[in-house]
C-alpha cells in the first residue's frame, strides 16, 4: 500500500512570506480533500508534493524515499494538475496528451490506448482533433485533467481541478475520481467545499499555512451542521 | 486627464519593474561612458572632419542629445514594442476593454508611458554626461542650461514622435510580430538618415526632422566654422566609433531661434495627433488560435507521421503549428531560390530573408511553456529536463534548417558553419525564453544583429562572413550551443 509522508514541511518565500508552516501529514490511498481559503498555502503545498517547489525545511517521502532529494521516483507515479495550467494552443487534444505521455515515459501503444480511454471518459471525443486554443475553457480544463490521469498515476495531485467545469461535468469528474482513487492517493486541493464533501475519505483544512483540522469528513464536521459550517468555523478560528 | 495619467503610470511601472529594464539602464550608462572617450583614446564618437569639441557643458549637452537621437529609436525596439498589445499578452485586455474609459484615453495613457520611459532614459544619459564632464576634466564648469535646453527642445519632441510611431506600427496587425520589428529598424534608421541626406550640399536645419539631427549637426558645423575658419570640414560628420579627432575646438552651443523652437515644439501636437489617429486600431484583443483548415493542419499531420522519437515529434508538431503553413511554405520557397539564384542575388536578398524568416516562430516556440503556464506541469514529469530542452531545440532547428541548408549547400563543405550558427541561434532562443519568459529580448537582439550583419554586412555579425573561417566558427558555435543548452536545462530544472 502506497504511503506519502509530508514531514514538518515549511516554505518561506523570499521576502519572508511564510506560505506553509510545519505541515505534517501521513497519507494513504483514498481521496484527501485539502480545503482552505485563498492564500492559505494549498497550492504551495501541492507544488512541494509534486516536486516542483522545494520546502524551506522538512521533507516529503514517497514510500519511504525522500522526494525532495530524489524526486524522480515520485515523478514516475505522479499525475499533477497545477492551478491555471495551460495547454499548447496549436496542438489538438490527442497530440497534447501524446506529448505528455512521452514525457511520462509511457510506451506508444499503451499511450494510444490510455488517451482513447481518457478522451472517452472525459467526453472529449468530439473535440479531440481541434486545436486546443480553439476549445472552450471547460473543454481545456478536461484536457488538463486527462493529462494528469495519463499513466495511471499512483499519486494524483490536483489543484482546483473543477474550475471552469459546468455542474454536470463536476459531478462526472467527482465520480471519475472516486473510481480512480480505489488504491491510489488523490490529493485534491479546493476552496469549494462541495467538491470534496461527499467523495473525500479524509479532509485536511489548512489556513495561514498550518493544518487546522484533519480527519474523516464526519470527524471534521463534529458538532457543526455541515462540512461548510465546520470549515468556516475552523478557518475563522485560525484567523 | 487623471485617468490617462493613471493608465500611463501603471503601464510605466509594469514595464520598468523588469530585469530587462535593469539591463537597458546599465547598457545606457555604459554607452554614456563610452560616448565621451578620454583624450588619449583611439576613437571619437562625434567627429566633424577631424574636429571635436572641448568637453564643456555646451558640447556635452549636444553630444548627449546626439546619443539620445541615436540610441532611443533603437532602444524603442526593446522598450516600446509591443506598444499596445501588451495587455493582450499579459491577459489584462478584458479588464482594459471592459473599463468605461475611452479607447483613445487608454491609448494616450500608453503613449504617455512610452514618452516617460524614453524621457527617463534620456534624463539618465544627461546625468551621466554631467558626471563624465567632471570626470574628463577638460572644463569642469557646469552650465545646467546647456544640458537641459537640448534635452527639452531636442530629446523630448523626438521621444514623443518615437512613442507615437511605436503605437502606430503596433496598430497594423501584420506588424505586431517580427515584421513590426523589422519595420521599426528601418523607420528608426530613416528618422536619422533621411533628414541629413535631404538637407542638401551642406548640413542645414531640415523642415521635417523629428529627431532634430540636422539642428544638432548644423549648429556644430556653424560653431566650428565660426571659431576655426581654416577648418576644412564641410559636412564630414561621423557619429559612432571613428578614428580619434585630431583637433579640438570650443563649441558655442546651439543658438536657438524662435522658429527653431517652434519647429521642435510642433512635433508634440503632431505626435499627439498620430496617437489619436491610430487609437481606434491600437488596442488589440488577444489572438486566439485560428481554426485552421484541413489543409492548414497538413504540416502537423505530416510531422505526426514522421519516424521520430515521440518527444521530438510532439515538439516539432507544436513548433510547426506555431509557425503556421505560410512560414513553412516560405522556407521551402527560400530554399529553392537559394539553390537556383546567382550568388549576388543570394548575398543581397535571399540570405537576409533566410536568417530572419524563422525568427518569429523560434522566439514563440522558446516561450510556449511559459505562455501556456506549463512549466510546473512539465517539471513534475519523470523525463529529464535536458531531454525536453534538446527536443525543443531540435524542433526549432528544424524550422530554420531547410533554407539554411540550401545556403550551406551553395558554400560547399564550409557551409556547415551556417548550420552550426543556426543551431547556436536556436539554443540562444531557448535560453532567452527560459531566463526571461518572454520572446522580446531574443527577437530584439536578433533583429539588431540581423540588421547590422546580413542586411548591412557588418562581418562580425554576418554568417556569410563566418564561412571564411569554417573550422573555428563551427567549433565555437557547437561549444556555444552545448553550453547554452546546458544552462537552459539547468534553469528549467530549478524548483521554486
Amino acid at each position: 500500500m502506497h504511503r506519502l509522508e509530508i514531514d514538518l514541511v515549511s516554505k518561506t518565500y523570499r521576502g519572508g512570506i511564510q506560505a506553509v508552516c510545519e505541515v505534517a501529514l501521513d497519507l494513504r490511498p483514498g481521496i484527501i480533500g485539502l480545503l482552505g481559503p485563498n492564500g492559505a498555502g494549498k497550492s504551495t503545498l501541492m507544488g512541494i508534493v509534486a516536486t516542483v517547489a522545494r520546502p524551506t525545511s522538512g521533507t516529503v517521502r514517497w514510500n519511504g524515499v525522500d522526494a525532495v532529494r530524489a524526486p524522480r521516483a515520485l515523478r514516475r507515479v505522479l499525475g499533477y494538475l497545477p492551478q491555471d495550467a495551460g495547454l499548447y494552443p496549436h496542438l489538438d487534444a490527442y497530440e497534447f496528451l501524446d506529448y505528455i505521455a512521452a514525457l511520462k515515459e509511457i510506451d506508444g501503444r499503451s499511450a494510444r490506448r490510455q488517451i482513447g480511454e481518457l478522451l472517452d471518459a472525459l467526453d472529449l471525443g468530439p473535440v479531440a482533433k481541434r486545436a486546443l486554443g480553439t476549445l472552450s475553457g471547460g473543454n481545456r480544463q478536461r484536457v488538463a485533467i486527462a493529462q494528469a490521469l495519463l499513466g495511471d498515476p499512483q499519486l494524483l495531485v490536483v489543484d482546483e481541478p473543477t474550475v471552469g467545469l459546468d455542474p454536470e461535468q463536476r459531478v462526472r469528474f467527482r465520480d471519475l475520481l472516486a473510481r480512480f482513487a480505489h488504491d491510489r492517493i488523490v490529493l485534491l486541493s479546493t476552496h469549494v467545499v462541495s467538491d470534496v464533501e461527499f467523495t473525500a475519505d479524509r479532509i485536511v483544512v489548512i489556513a495561514a499555512g498550518r493544518v487546522v483540522a484533519d480527519g474523516t469528513p464526519r470527524e471534521v464536521i463534529g458538532p457543526h451542521p455541515s462540512l461548510e459550517a465546520a470549515y468556516l468555523a475552523e478557518v475563522g478560528r485560525a484567523a | 486627464m487623471t485617468a490617462i495619467l493613471a493608465v500611463g503610470r501603471a503601464d510605466f511601472r509594469q514595464r520598468t519593474r523588469t530585469f530587462g529594464m535593469v539591463v537597458i539602464v546599465a547598457a545606457a550608462l555604459q554607452l554614456g561612458y563610452l560616448f565621451v572617450p578620454d583624450a588619449s583614446a583611439a576613437y571619437s564618437t562625434v567627429d566633424l572632419g577631424g574636429w571635436r569639441g572641448v568637453y564643456d557643458s555646451a558640447w556635452m549637452g549636444a553630444c548627449t542629445a546626439w546619443l539620445c537621437t541615436m540610441l532611443l529609436p533603437y532602444a524603442g525596439l526593446f522598450l516600446l514594442r509591443p506598444a499596445s498589445s501588451r495587455d493582450a499578452l499579459l491577459g489584462t485586455y478584458p479588464l482594459v476593454a471592459s473599463a468605461p474609459l475611452s479607447r483613445a484615453s487608454v491609448v494616450l495613457g500608453k503613449w504617455a508611458s512610452n514618452v516617460a520611459l524614453l524621457s527617463a532614459l534620456g534624463a539618465l544619459l544627461v546625468i551621466a554626461a554631467i558626471a563624465m564632464q567632471l570626470l574628463r576634466g577638460e572644463d569642469r564648469t557646469i552650465d545646467i542650461a546647456a544640458y537641459v535646453v537640448p534635452y527639452l527642445a531636442l530629446t523630448i519632441p523626438a521621444v514623443a514622435v518615437i512613442a507615437a510611431l511605436a503605437l502606430a506600427v503596433d496598430a497594423l496587425p501584420p506588424l505586431r510580430g517580427v515584421l513590426g520589428g523589422i519595420a521599426w529598424l528601418f523607420i528608426a534608421t530613416a528618422l536619422i538618415v533621411v533628414p541629413l541626406t535631404k538637407s542638401g550640399g551642406g548640413i542645414h536645419v531640415a523642415p521635417v526632422d523629428p529627431l532634430g539631427v540636422t539642428t544638432l549637426a548644423s549648429s556644430m558645423f556653424d560653431s566650428l566654422h565660426a571659431s576655426q575658419p581654416a577648418a576644412n570640414a564641410q559636412h564630414d560628420l561621423s557619429i559612432g566609433g571613428g578614428p580619434a579627432a585630431k583637433h579640438v575646438f570650443r563649441f558655442g552651443g546651439i543658438h536657438w531661434s524662435a522658429t527653431m523652437l517652434a519647429q521642435r515644439a510642433a512635433w508634440l501636437p503632431a505626435s499627439f495627433l498620430v496617437v489619436l489617429l491610430v487609437a481606434p486600431f491600437a488596442l488589440t484583443a488577444p489572438r486566439t488560435a485560428a481554426k485552421r483548415s484541413r489543409l492548414g493542419r497538413l504540416p502537423q499531420r505530416f510531422v505526426q507521421r514522421l519516424p521520430l522519437g515521440r518527444l521530438l515529434r510532439a515538439e516539432l508538431a507544436s513548433a510547426v503549428g506555431t509557425a503556421g503553413p505560410w512560414v513553412l511554405l516560405g522556407s521551402v520557397v527560400l530554399a529553392v531560390l537559394a539553390l537556383l539564384l546567382p550568388t549576388v542575388a543570394i548575398d543581397r536578398a535571399i540570405a537576409p530573408l533566410v536568417w530572419i524568416s524563422p525568427l518569429g516562430p523560434i522566439a514563440a516556440s522558446s516561450v510556449v511553456d511559459a505562455r501556456a503556464n506549463l512549466d510546473a506541469l512539465l517539471l513534475a514529469t519523470p523525463t529529464a529536463v535536458w531531454r525536453r530542452v534538446v527536443a525543443r531545440w531540435g524542433a526549432c532547428l528544424a524550422l530554420a534548417i531547410v533554407p539554411v541548408a540550401a545556403l550551406a549547400f551553395r558554400h560547399g563543405a564550409a557551409g556547415i558553419t551556417l548550420v552550426a550558427i543556426a543551431a547556436a541561434i536556436c539554443a540562444l532562443a531557448l535560453a532567452f525564453g527560459a531566463f526571461t519568459r518572454s520572446p522580446v529580448g531574443f527577437s530584439s537582439l536578433m533583429l539588431l544583429a540581423w540588421y547590422l550583419g546580413p542586411v548591412n554586412g557588418l562581418s562580425a555579425l554576418d554568417p556569410a562572413a563566418a564561412v571564411a573561417y569554417p573550422a573555428s566558427i563551427t567549433a565555437a558555435a557547437i561549444a556555444v550551443t552545448a553550453l547554452v543548452l546546458a544552462a537552459t536545462a539547468a534553469r528549467l530544472s530549478r524548483r521554486t
